[in-house]
């Protein structure tokens, strides 16, 4: 799997939520709920194409959604998730 | 909230004010806790109103205690149960999530709000046993693929309510929850929580799926629905508009001047709450939920009358008019705006747009998307044709090109 720095994955998650919200000034530890016009099968339709763009598997039975909800949640979730699987 | 509830309720204000908790009550407050009857009111939910501003569903103690007594036998908890508490206390689901909970002495456990999008952790670390939901809920975790047969071995009774159930998530969950029974529930806030129920059975059926949506069952003993029909104008019998009387329908609304068309007289005098659902009865008496008969929405559960959003962007852009539509497909997905203004082009931005339905409409009724149209698709009676405008908003994905095709139908 190719390794994506933590800037690139941040860059890369923006780039999903512009093309879904009108305007994006998003802080990077706010609630994508609360700052942004998406509702919560926004949310997961994000999260689906976040799968796809980076060919990654969240566990969504184990995840804390909460660690789902914030640029810098996600960033930090997709970063560790290519590490174990670069590791196994 | 003091000036929606004007005419001399009594009041008990709580704020917050500087980190102190300040509490203010009206002036002679006529409060009696002590021993309420039955034509006392429990409590007043708002929902939302086509005029503009909400209507406040007053429910009676007696209505309350027809629920709670059927739901308590039928859907009802033990010590040692765990029983989700999903539903914000604006939503009046939550009635039965405390009451029917603690009444039968079971444990009510609170889903933190940021869980509520996808439930499976919260469901299995707190070992919910009575799980009771919106649809949506279950159609998240179905939709990222969570609902893997056996992840819920904890849970024992599963009740939705407050939207169409769909049949692919239902059988999803009973794989999910093999020791779950699935209940599926309906009922308008002005019906007291949930006045019908269809307890879902291992597999479905031809008598059972209609257009792929669980039935909502027949009407809680005691209560009475009826299918307004014409079948003079050639409408089948047993498909209209559902109207439902009983100890649990409210007889109006807190402000009498609102919606006094939702009320009706039928044969011999009954009085009946006209819902504006559209239900289809079947051979084995059934109910099936086909749809609204008016405009309403459904967002996450929680009734939206387009009227009321536009009415919002009306007070605040005195020079557009708006539809408001509910997209589930494509990019543009939830409650979207369509603005047409005096000076194409002119419209105001989104996030204006929001910002003015936000200062007076709760958060799931602001629009997640604003497009500026240059005319509106009517129908052939010449009205705005709502569904050609949800379509138009689906299908496109530029708002612009929106925009040039509205310039040429």
């Amino acid at each position: 799997m190719k390794k994506h720095s933590e800037y690139e994955i941040r860059g890369a998650i923006r780039r999903l939520i512009s093309e879904r919200v009108d305007e994006v000034s998003l802080d990077d530890s706010a609630s994508l709920l609360e700052g942004t016009n998406l509702d919560s099968l926004g949310v997961v339709e994000l999260l689906l194409a976040i799968e796809e763009e980076f060919s990654i598997s969240i566990d969504f039975v184990a995840v804390d959604p909460e660690s789902l909800l914030s640029i810098s949640g996600l960033t930090h979730h997709l970063s560790m998730l290519m590490d174990e699987s670069n590791v196994g | 909230m003091a000036d929606v509830l004007s005419g001399g309720y009594p009041l008990l204000t709580i704020s917050r004010e500087l980190g102190n908790l300040s509490w203010s009550r009206s002036p002679n407050p006529v409060v009696n806790c002590a021993s309420p009857v039955g034509s006392d009111i429990a409590y007043v939910m708002f929902t939302s109103g086509t005029t503009g501003r909400p209507k406040g569903v007053p429910v009676r103690t007696e209505s309350l205690m027809a629920y709670l007594d059927v739901a308590t036998k039928r859907f009802g908890v033990r010590p040692g149960d765990r029983a989700s508490h999903f539903f914000e206390l604006t939503f009046d689901l939550s009635v039965h999530d405390v009451f029917v909970t603690l009444l039968g002495g079971g444990t009510l456990v609170v889903i933190p709000a940021e869980q509520r999008m996808l439930p499976a952790r919260f469901l299995r670390e707190k070992q919910i046993s009575h799980w009771f939901s919106v649809p949506s809920a279950a159609e998240s975790l179905h939709r990222v693929g969570a609902l893997r047969p056996g992840i819920f071995p904890h849970l024992r009774q599963t009740l939705f309510c407050g939207e169409p159930l769909r049949w692919p998530v239902t059988e999803a969950w009973q794989a999910a929850a093999p020791n779950s029974r699935i209940v599926n529930l309906y009922g308008p806030t002005e019906a007291t929580i949930a006045i019908s129920y269809y307890v879902v059975p291992g597999r479905r059926s031809r008598s059972n799926d209609v257009y792929g949506i669980v039935p909502i069952g027949q009407v809680f003993e005691g209560q009475h629905g009826r299918i307004f029909s014409r079948p003079e104008a050639g409408e089948q019998p047993n498909r209209g508009e559902l109207w439902l009387s009983g100890s649990q329908v409210i007889s109006g609304y807190l402000d009498a001047g609102d919606g006094q068309d939702a009320f009706a007289s039928g044969p011999e005098g009954v009085a009946w709450y006209r819902t504006g659902d559209a239900v289809e009865r079947a051979g084995d008496g059934l109910l099936h939920f086909v749809g609204r008969i008016d405009h309403q929405l459904k967002i996450s559960g929680y009734r939206v009358e387009p009227a009321e959003i536009e009415d919002a962007i009306h007070r605040a852009f005195p020079a557009c008019r708006s539809v408001v539509v509910r997209c589930d497909r494509g990019k543009r997905r939830g409650l979207v705006a369509a603005i047409i203004c005096e000076e194409t082009g002119d419209g105001p931005a989104a996030s204006a747009v929001r910002e003015a339905c936000g200062s007076s409409l709760p958060s799931y009724m602001i629009p997640a998307h604003v497009v500026e149209l240059v005319s509106w698709p009517v129908n052939a009676n010449g009205k705005i044709d709502r569904a050609a405008v949800r379509r138009q908003l689906e299908e496109h994905p530029n708002p612009d090109v929106v925009a040039e095709h509205g310039v040429e139908s």
